[in-house]
């Protein structure tokens, strides 16, 4: 009779156990957190629009391309802690290489950026359809160019340092602030895509692997601070 | 009876592994001491430039998130003293937030062993004869004395210490934690044997000075640590990382990100301890 009870009393158990993870499982799968990509804007006082010329040759402009690589990194690598990036709508879709467009889209950005950074996040939101937790947006702090010349070849380094900021969708707090710099070298001559950066001439792959670099360090300083 | 204790062990470990999968991120760490930040700010002789007070801001932060994840302390608060618009909304009532936490790190500043009125801005320096009296800064003897204090804690004025103990207990914070970047400099070197005359390709000297404050919320004693980068082997081992041709403002990142971090270490290894054997 014991062990007949006993038996009884473990299948109970088992069942309650398996109800209780079916429930829970499911759940948990669906706890993700929404956060909206803003963008990245320059803050130095070494680097204004102006300073990016000969763009001619280029698909998109060096901070567009930013803002692009930026929503790309982020949306592909937060997911792992439970955050689900979410793009603008409008931002890099619309400012191509139209300096026009690019202005008015960088100048909405800007105002909407500049909220943040009181904590009010009321113009940030509204750039996004979905409803958010919380919003991640970065500025370019500094960009310095150093030559590298020898006899036979004459280089650059571009050198990055991005600073990004989370904060609460709602309150506007900020919850995290991680910086990265990245760095890369310009071989000189006979570049297809490049721009200027002041006098200096920079080749987009650069750039990119610059940008590129800084936002991974990036992410692996958030993931830190979860 | 063991049956019930299995089940029971079952069910938590089942709410536990849905909690920490629910949880929050970015919040909810309450391991070790609790640390406020009160402010950060210059007070030193020449004004710093906003982005290089805000690049050294972000620096610190970046810092103590970075030691938080290690479980030794979790900060507390909002992140006015980052350039935010927070303030805890049961708090705005109580006494005048900003205002009072400048008050306690110019008191701190002012009280502290190393706090000299000729390196001090125009504000500082005020507030220092105002507290002190002005005798205080020609009297020699108390000068001497004050000076063997370093190190050591000391205590600021009974009314900032009480709204100290208001800020702590409000937040639910251990200490409060106050930095002021006193000097950023970086200087040119002319040489007769540098060919280069372009601007990042000449030799540099750069300084970087930074003292912290931090108050102990249960006995109101304040420990002052000091950070100073000069010609050290740090530099030396920047350059080797980025070459010699490194630009000022590169240079100033990485001094910044060295400060932050050795202010957050000495904040808990040297300052607790100072702070705790004082009580």
């Amino acid at each position: 009779m014991k062990v007949k009870k006993f038996w009884e009393k473990a299948l109970k158990l088992f069942g309650l156990i398996s109800a209780i993870f079916l429930l829970a499982l499911p759940g948990a799968a669906e706890a993700n957190y929404y956060i909206g990509i803003v963008g990245i804007e320059s803050r130095t006082n070494n680097i204004n629009l102006g300073d990016y010329t000969n763009l001619d040759n280029l698909d998109k402009h060096p901070l567009v391309y930013a803002q692009d690589i930026f929503e790309e990194i982020l949306t592909t690598d937060l997911p792992s802690i439970g955050l689900t990036g979410v793009d603008k709508t409008a931002y890099s879709k619309m400012a191509r290489k139209s300096e026009e467009e690019f202005q008015r889209v960088q100048e909405q950005m800007q105002k909407s950026l500049s909220q943040l950074d009181k904590g009010n996040t009321t113009e940030a939101v509204k750039l996004f359809d979905k409803k958010l937790d919380y919003l991640i947006y970065g500025y370019i702090a500094n960009m310095t160019i150093t030559h590298r010349e020898s006899i036979a070849t004459s280089n650059l380094t571009v050198r990055v340092d991005l600073t990004t900021r989370i904060v609460d969708a709602y309150t506007g707090k900020v919850v995290c602030v991680a910086t990265g710099k990245g760095e890369a070298v310009s071989r000189s001559g006979g570049h297809r895509k490049s721009f200027k950066f002041g006098g200096d001439e920079i080749s987009e792959d650069a750039w990119h692997e610059a940008l590129e670099k800084a936002l991974n360090q990036i992410v692996e300083r958030i993931k830190k601070q979860v | 009876m063991r049956l019930k204790r299995i089940l029971s062990l079952f069910i938590a470990f089942t709410f536990i592994f849905a909690s920490s999968v629910f949880a929050k991120p970015f919040e909810g760490k309450t391991e070790g001491v609790g640390i406020f930040v009160g402010e950060v700010a210059c007070y030193g002789e020449h004004e710093i430039r906003p982005e290089f007070l805000a690049t050294f801001k972000e620096q610190l932060w970046q810092s103590l998130k970075e030691f938080e994840s290690k479980g030794k302390l979790h900060t507390v608060g909002d992140d006015k003293w980052l350039g935010g618009g927070n303030t805890a909304p049961g708090f705005a009532g109580i006494i005048q937030f900003d205002s009072v936490l400048k008050d306690i790190h110019m008191d701190a500043i002012a009280y502290g062993p190393s706090f000299q009125r000729e390196s001090a801005n125009v504000k500082m320096t005020y507030y220092a004869e105002h507290a002190l009296g002005e005798d205080y800064f020609w009297d020699d003897d108390k000068l001497a004395a004050r000076k063997q204090m370093i190190g050591k804690p000391y205590r600021i004025s009974p009314k900032l210490t009480e709204a100290a103990k208001t800020v702590g207990r409000e937040y639910g914070a251990d200490y409060l934690l106050f930095c002021n970047l006193v000097d950023a400099d970086i200087k040119l070197k002319n040489s007769m044997f540098n060919a280069s005359t372009t601007l990042n390709e000449r030799p540099k000297q750069i300084k970087v000075a930074s003292f912290f404050y931090l108050i102990n919320i249960k006995n109101g004693l304040v420990y002052e640590g000091y950070n100073l980068s000069d010609k050290t082997g740090q530099i030396l081992n920047l350059l080797g990382q980025y070459g010699k041709a490194m630009t000022a403002q590169n240079l100033l990142q990485c001094m910044f990100e060295v400060q932050s971090k050795r202010i957050v270490e000495d904040m808990y290894n040297e300052g607790q301890k100072v702070l705790g054997k004082g009580a």
